[in-house]
């Protein structure tokens, strides 16, 4: 024999079936007006892990981004500081190079001494340029110091380090971002008179020629001039460095402008709400929302009770 | 006709009952547990007629209830297992929306901390870049903690559900037990009201929804209920009796149950599902792995973050402090996590090391140095079974290999306070080895090339690449590896005795005992033809002794004594003076076969058992005859046999006396025989003989020392006890030379002493007379009489010299002394030294001076001074630069409390600023013993009449107890080129290796030597110091020496430390040192150089923060990131929220299939209802037409009568 269903459970099923439909209905609703997937991570977990994951990768590529933008800047300090450099030294050769002419008088050298001395400040100069936060850029770690001093005497020593700072710009790529001075202005060979060799300074070989021109020592204006080749070589050296550097930043500041975009649009497909898809959701729902309640109305209307005529 | 009526008045009341029941389930249909009921209609007994049975309608038999006890079951199960989850879902989902959130959760701070980090690593320098990482620190910190305390937070609620649920369920259990009273009334079910079983039914259903419980019901419906899958175990109501549950007090997770929390407390264990099992499950499965695994994540960071930060420099140029700090008192490690920096100069970005290149080179070649700090520093002494011990016996038997010809004794690790390794019974040819581990050898001999490839190899423990040096070999001070004081040999230290102050204080100066050396017992070995130890062979504080030529009647202890004490008496002959041809007695010996020196010197040798007389050729080339030891003070006498006059040595004839003279200036030997007990080993019950005179009746240490004592005239021993708990039995002065023998009397093998019934030999000790410190008295005044007291405050010692011969040192050890003690001292130390027999001291009455005469009382030229006159450090000097007016340099030793002295040598002519400033270097280069004291002259008068004196103050501006001393040497046994540990042993002494002060650098120490064993023991101080705290105190010196081949240097001391090569076809070779890389970016040019020193510029540097940047991709929880790693800890909370979810919806639909199937059975439906009513109210009609009928058929009887 068939039991029939208690009243009491009856409206309380039904009730509880048109509770789950709403229930649906409300997270479509705030589905749709958050515009993404899930609005608590309750809600689907794996996702959310997911989310995470990527948000914290995009946050990484955007530091990288960062420190190129700064270290770029950087570079470019040292790139325009080396140029100046570079100019300087050929306009000093030229000195060096006049001077060393017999028929110059010994008077006119000493006024070339006095010029190349000029040039040789604004070098100085140059070696402690200082970037947009004020460090010295050539000075290695030692960046809050100048780079170069200069005692009485006109001797120029290097008060940085030889640090070469790298810095790292994606998850495999370091980038230098800084020139030590000793790369830059770097220190040449000169026979010691013994058979062997002692290394000057960079700064003490330009000293000795303009101490040469002014005292007409011709045979060190030429060491001084050969000498000079090395030391432009040696600027022009570390200005291809500095320059390789600010290419690999731009390279990699697109690479990472690409790969922020792919980690976004990957983003977007995982957390963004496909509205087709949750409005047909919500049709369907109201829909079985709708029948529930009037299949509820009709129902409730069919008690024997109400055909027993008092 | 009354069948009639009565049938039908029963059908009628039938009816009303059924009709009343309708009612009553209509009324009831929504009453929460109501069972529907039905009246059970019955056909009454029929009246049996005649013929036929008469029906006699019908009767209300019972009410029936609704039920069926399976489904019942069935319903509370199914609700048990539904509602266990839902806590599993709805807590577990709270934690996921914690941790989860993508602004809220961890992962945006995270990556907020490794971008500041980038950014800053990109521009070191900037105080904005720095606030701006510690500002992400303390967000990260915070998050960490916030996150922590949601999940803490969440973890309470659940508790907090936990504890109401416990009490529902006691409320329920309670009012079980109450109907289960009301029940017991009636012996059987159908007696039971209905109402009260619905109620029993709806309590037990109420109670499965928070616990699984099983029932069994008895007869009458009684219930028993029990929390497990047993009706008998964990019973919680038992008839009307209900046993309350609640949370273990002593279960820290605060989940698990017992039963009677306040009677007879039981655990309840095997109860499950429901919402306390639910609640139960999250806790144990969910919270708290979440909560460990949190913990885990923040306690890996912080020790990363940490660990990054401390191995760098900050930008005040210190060691970096842990940037994070972890409050131990907190459990949760996540939520005690705070930013331990405050100051954004205080973030180590830098480097702990950087390389300059020499101005001078060459080559533009850079150098990059990175420090990998190797870990936790090295065992302090390598080798575990080498136990720190001062006892004079060795530790370890080692095996050297016959093959090998060294065994590794261990190693010793920098910063370890001054080790000693000893070598015991030395067997010929073994020695000790001590090398670093870059090859410098320290202590020991000279390894030979094949020693070398023996030893030198990294299995050993050396460094590669690796070269051997003998260099520093037992060198000292500045010529010592990097200013080590090194030392091969046997060693005795001038221990200091404190003095104590009539307040109790230590006083500034301590009172030196003498170094002394003891010997083992000199036990006879017969007599030698050949010195048992060769003359040159062993020297004492840097002087060779002598052969030591055993006695005819075989090697006595009195003959060590003689060895050190007596320098023989000996001729020089220089070999230029020798003739080959003449003849030469020797004590009246003939001496012949001789044609050149080396035959010359075999026949004085062969012939030595007659005369007493030895030859060999001193370093000059010179001839030396010399007596034997035993015959050291008699005279030689030179002849020849063929009446020349001229005999084969070229000197002159006659008997060449001896000139008293002791071999090493204040070095005396003693012979004592002394036997030491240690007084809870004495066995009292047992026997004893000294010397063959028994001694008895003793039964307690008292007793025992006064029966020694009383047989001392016959036994010429006493008995003493000393504070280290031993009895020392000692032989008398008179007897000092003899051994001592002890017995029994019983003839049984042990002795009341519980040692060997043996002979004990009698010893040497060789002791150095202390250097007199400050306050010696003068001696060259006039004294009024022989008790005057002299007014030195220390004991002094009297450089004492007879007739312009040696000096004798006398110590005078009253302070202060007595011009009697002086006198005293002299005549004992006279009385001591044969040479001198025959002198006495007395006061000249007349002069008033102390003077010596001889034995027939003329007073012979004598000089007697204070040993050294230094000048008085403790006194007060009337200004800082006073000159202290000492012509000569001195040596002062500086001690802090507790650890050995330090030699700082003081220079001619000093003042007192001489003296501070060779303190305060000594105290800079001393190591952690000494750090932060400074000497100064401190102003101890008063502004006026100032009055300065040298203290040494610590860091706090305290004045230490540190003691200002003359330095005392050490007495030192050492070895001449022919000399090895062996020789020492011959004697029973010990050789060490001893190093003092702090090991500067890692250390291995070999035994070397023939196959046998090596017996080694060890005493040391300190720990060990990682190699990053020692290189952080050098500046080294990275030499290119020649092509391919570095030497590194210590900058202060010039050492060169290592030696090695580098690879000649590397495009950017390195040179490694102690966990320092050092990489160059090109080949260098010969004579480059490059200083390597702790980074000063470190503020700039961005050397380690870019590791700490790494640290953000890095794989270090599980194979992780930090940040995956939390991500998957997330995860995994959600999965099991999901697993818990998906349990739930599909028991929703069993528990819903269950209730169904009850209701089926127990439910009130209205419709049945209806029918139900209407069907009973038209039977209730009929039956009352049918009395109406019955009256009907009385009224028309009654009208028919």
């Amino acid at each position: 024999m068939s039991m029939a269903i208690s009243t009491s459970n009856f409206y309380q099923t039904t009730t509880d079936q048109m509770n789950t439909v709403q229930t649906q209905l409300s997270k479509i609703e705030s589905q749709l007006s958050s515009g993404t997937q899930n609005t608590q991570p309750s809600d689907d977990p794996n996702r959310a892990s997911l989310i995470l994951a990527i948000k914290s990768e995009i946050a990484r590529q955007t530091g990288y981004q960062s420190t190129i933008t700064s270290v770029s800047s950087r570079l470019q300090t040292e790139d325009t500081a080396l140029q100046n450099v570079n100019t300087l030294l050929s306009q000093f050769n030229q000195l060096a190079v006049q001077a060393a002419n017999a028929t110059v008088s010994a008077n006119d050298r000493v006024t070339i001494a006095n010029q190349m001395q000029q040039i040789k400040a604004q070098i100085v100069s140059d070696a402690n340029t200082q970037d947009g936060s004020g460090a010295y850029v050539f000075a290695g770690s030692n960046s809050n110091v100048p780079a170069y001093t200069q005692d009485g005497q006109g001797k120029v020593s290097y008060e940085g380090d030889q640090n070469v700072m790298q810095v790292q710009v994606g998850d495999s790529l370091k980038l230098s971002l800084n020139t030590p001075g000793t790369d830059a202005f770097v220190n040449v060979a000169r026979p010691d008179g013994k058979g062997g060799q002692t290394g000057v300074t960079f700064f003490q070989s330009l000293d000795d020629t303009i101490a040469a021109v002014s005292s007409s020592n011709t045979s060190n204006i030429q060491r001084g001039i050969a000498e000079l080749s090395t030391l432009s070589q040696g600027v022009n050296n570390a200005l291809a460095g500095v320059g390789a550097n600010e290419n690999l930043a731009t390279n990699q500041g697109s690479v990472l402008s690409e790969v922020t975009l792919r980690l976004n649009t990957t983003l977007s497909g995982i957390q963004d709400l496909n509205y087709t898809q949750a409005i047909t959701q919500m049709n369907k729902d109201q829909l079985a929302l709708q029948a529930a309640q009037s299949a509820f109305a009709q129902l409730t209307k069919n008690s024997l009770f109400n055909y027993i005529q008092g | 006709m009354s069948d009639l009526m009565s049938i039908g008045s029963n059908a009628v009341s039938a009816y009303q009952q059924a009709l009343s029941t309708v009612s009553n389930n209509i009324a009831n249909a929504n009453t929460e547990g109501y069972s529907a009921e039905t009246a059970n209609i019955q056909q009454a007994a029929p009246a049996h007629l005649p013929g036929y049975y008469l029906g006699m309608g019908a009767y209300v038999q019972n009410i029936q209830r609704a039920y069926d006890n399976f489904t019942s079951s069935n319903l509370r199960t199914s609700t048990s297992e539904l509602q266990s989850q839902s806590p599993m879902v709805n807590y577990s989902q709270s934690i996921v929306n914690v941790m989860g959130d993508p602004t809220a959760g961890l992962t945006a701070s995270l990556s907020g901390y490794f971008n500041s980090a980038q950014s800053l690593s990109a521009d070191p320098g900037s105080t904005d870049q720095r606030n701006s990482f510690l500002t992400a620190a303390n967000t990260l910190a915070s998050q960490f903690s916030e996150i922590s305390g949601q999940i803490s937070s969440i973890g309470g609620q659940a508790q907090q559900d936990l504890v109401g649920s416990v009490q529902q369920v006691n409320t329920l259990t309670s009012q079980i037990a109450l109907v289960n009273g009301q029940l017991s009334a009636s012996p059987n079910l159908s007696g039971q009201s209905p109402q009260l079983l619905d109620q029993r039914d709806l309590l037990l259903q109420k109670l499965s929804s928070l616990t699984n419980i099983t029932t069994s019901f008895s007869e009458n419906g009684t219930v028993t209920v029990s929390m497990s899958q047993t009706s008998s175990q964990n019973v919680v109501v038992d008839g009307q009796k209900a046993h309350p549950i609640g949370i273990d007090p002593n279960d820290p997770s605060g989940q698990s149950l017992v039963i009677d929390p306040y009677g007879n407390t039981q655990s309840l264990t095997g109860s499950s599902g429901g919402r306390i099992g639910g609640l139960q499950s999250f806790i144990t499965q969910v919270l708290q792995p979440a909560q460990e695994n949190f913990n885990s994540l923040a306690t890996a960071f912080v020790n990363s973050a940490n660990s990054v930060q401390i191995s760098g420099i900050d930008g005040n140029g210190n060691k970096g402090l842990p940037l994070f700090n972890i409050d131990k008192s907190n459990p949760n490690v996540a939520a005690a996590i705070s930013v331990n920096l405050t100051n954004p100069l205080q973030i180590a970005t830098g480097a702990q090391f950087s390389a300059m290149e020499g101005v001078g080179n060459v080559s533009n070649t850079h150098a990059n140095v990175d420090f990998t700090d190797p870990g936790a520093p090295p065992q302090g002494i390598g080798n575990p079974l080498l136990i720190n011990s001062d006892k004079s016996q060795y530790d370890l038997n080692l095996n050297i290999d016959p093959n090998h010809g060294y065994v590794p004794v261990s190693s010793v690790a920098t910063g370890m306070q001054s080790p000693t390794l000893y070598l015991d019974n030395a067997q010929p040819g073994q020695q000790l080895q001590v090398l670093t581990t870059d090859g410098r050898q320290l202590i020991g001999t000279p390894l030979t090339p094949n020693q070398q490839a023996q030893i030198i190899n990294s299995s050993n423990g050396f460094n590669q690449p690796v070269t051997y040096s003998s260099e520093y070999l037992n060198q000292s001070g500045s010529l010592g590896y990097q200013g080590m004081n090194v030392f091969y040999g046997a060693e005795g230290d001038v221990q200091y005795q404190q003095t104590i102050d009539s307040t109790g204080a230590n006083s500034l100066s301590a009172i030196p005992i003498p170094a002394a050396i003891t010997s083992g017992r000199i036990s006879d070995i017969g007599s030698l033809q050949s010195p048992l130890i060769q003359a040159g062979a062993v020297q004492i504080d840097g002087v060779a002794l002598g052969a030591l030529t055993p006695s005819p009647n075989g090697l006595s202890a009195t003959d060590v004594q003689n060895w050190i004490n007596y320098a023989p008496n000996s001729i020089d002959v220089p070999s230029g003076s020798l003739n080959f041809n003449n003849t030469l007695t020797i004590n009246g010996q003939e001496i012949s076969g001789f044609t050149d020196q080396k035959s010359l010197i075999q026949a004085i040798n062969a012939n030595s058992t007659i005369t007493n007389v030895v030859a060999s050729v001193a370093p000059s080339g010179d001839l030396v005859l010399e007596n034997t030891t035993p015959q050291a003070t008699q005279p030689i006498q030179i002849g020849e046999s063929d009446g020349s006059g001229n005999n084969a040595l070229g000197v002159a004839e006659g008997t060449y006396n001896y000139t008293p003279r002791s071999v090493v200036p204040g070095v005396t030997a003693t012979v004592y025989n002394e036997i030491d007990v240690p007084i809870n080993s004495l066995d009292f019950s047992k026997t004893l003989s000294i010397n063959g005179v028994e001694i008895s009746g003793f039964s307690d240490l008292a007793s025992l020392i006064n029966a020694v004592q009383k047989a001392s005239p016959q036994t010429n021993v006493t008995a003493i006890t000393n504070p280290a708990g031993q009895l020392i039995l000692q032989a008398n002065s008179n007897a000092s030379a003899d051994p001592i023998k002890i017995g029994t009397t019983d003839g049984t093998n042990t002795n009341a002493l519980a040692i060997g019934n043996n002979t004990y030999n009698p010893m040497v000790k060789i002791s150095q007379a202390v250097v007199a410190d400050t306050g010696a008295p003068n001696l060259e005044g006039s004294f009024p009489n022989a008790g005057t007291v002299l007014d030195n405050s220390t004991p002094f010692n009297i450089n004492l010299a007879i007739n312009s011969g040696p000096a004798v040192l006398v110590p005078v050890a009253q302070t202060p002394a007595s011009v009697q003690n002086v006198i005293d001292s002299i005549n004992n130390t006279i009385a001591q030294n044969p040479s001198l027999s025959g002198y006495a001291a007395k006061l000249d009455t007349i002069t008033g001076k102390i003077e010596v005469f001889n034995a027939s009382a003329s007073q012979v030229p004598a000089s007697i001074g204070t040993y050294i006159n230094s000048p008085n450090l403790n006194a007060a000097f009337a200004n800082q630069t006073t000159g202290l007016q000492n012509a000569n340099a001195f040596n002062v030793a500086v001690s802090a409390a507790g650890s050995a002295p330090i030699e700082v040598s003081i220079p001619p002519n000093a003042s007192t600023d001489d003296v501070v400033n060779a303190i305060n270097d000594v105290i800079s280069q001393a190591g952690s013993a000494l750090q932060g004291d400074k000497a100064s002259v401190v102003n101890v008068g008063s502004i006026s009449t100032p009055a300065y004196q040298i203290q040494i103050i610590n860091s706090n501006g305290v004045a230490l107890s540190t003691s200002i001393n003359l330095f005392q040497p050490s007495l030192q046994m050492s070895f001449g080129d022919n000399g090895e540990p062996a020789d020492l042993a011959k004697l029973g002494i010990r050789t060490g290796a001893y190093i003092s002060g702090q090991v500067p650098s890692n250390l291995l120490v070999f035994a070397t030597g023939p196959s046998g064993l090596a017996q080694v023991g060890a005493t040391y101080s300190g720990t060990p110091i990682g190699p990053a705290e020692q290189l952080l105190n050098q500046k080294l010196n990275v030499e290119i020496e020649s092509n391919g081949r570095y030497a590194i240097f210590d900058n202060s001391t010039n050492t060169e430390l290592a030696v090695g090569s580098y690879n000649t076809s590397d495009s950017q070779p390195v040179i490694n040192y102690e966990g320092l890389s050092i990489k160059l970016n090109q080949q260098p040019s010969v004579g480059d150089t490059f200083a390597v020193s702790e980074n000063k510029n470190a503020v700039g540097d961005n050397t380690n923060i870019l590791r700490m940047v790494a640290l953000g991709t890095a794989k270090v929880v599980d194979q992780s990131t930090f940040s995956n790693a939390y991500t998957n800890q997330t995860n995994t909370v959600g999965n099991q929220a999901q697993q818990s979810l998906m349990s739930q919806q599909a028991l929703q639909v069993v528990n819903q299939q269950a209730k169904d199937a009850l209701d089926k059975i127990s439910g009130v439906n209205m419709d049945n209802e209806a029918s139900n009513l209407i069907r009973f109210q038209q039977a209730y009609q009929a039956a009352a037409k049918t009395i109406q009928i019955s009256t009907q058929l009385f009224t028309t009887i009654d009208n028919i009568q």
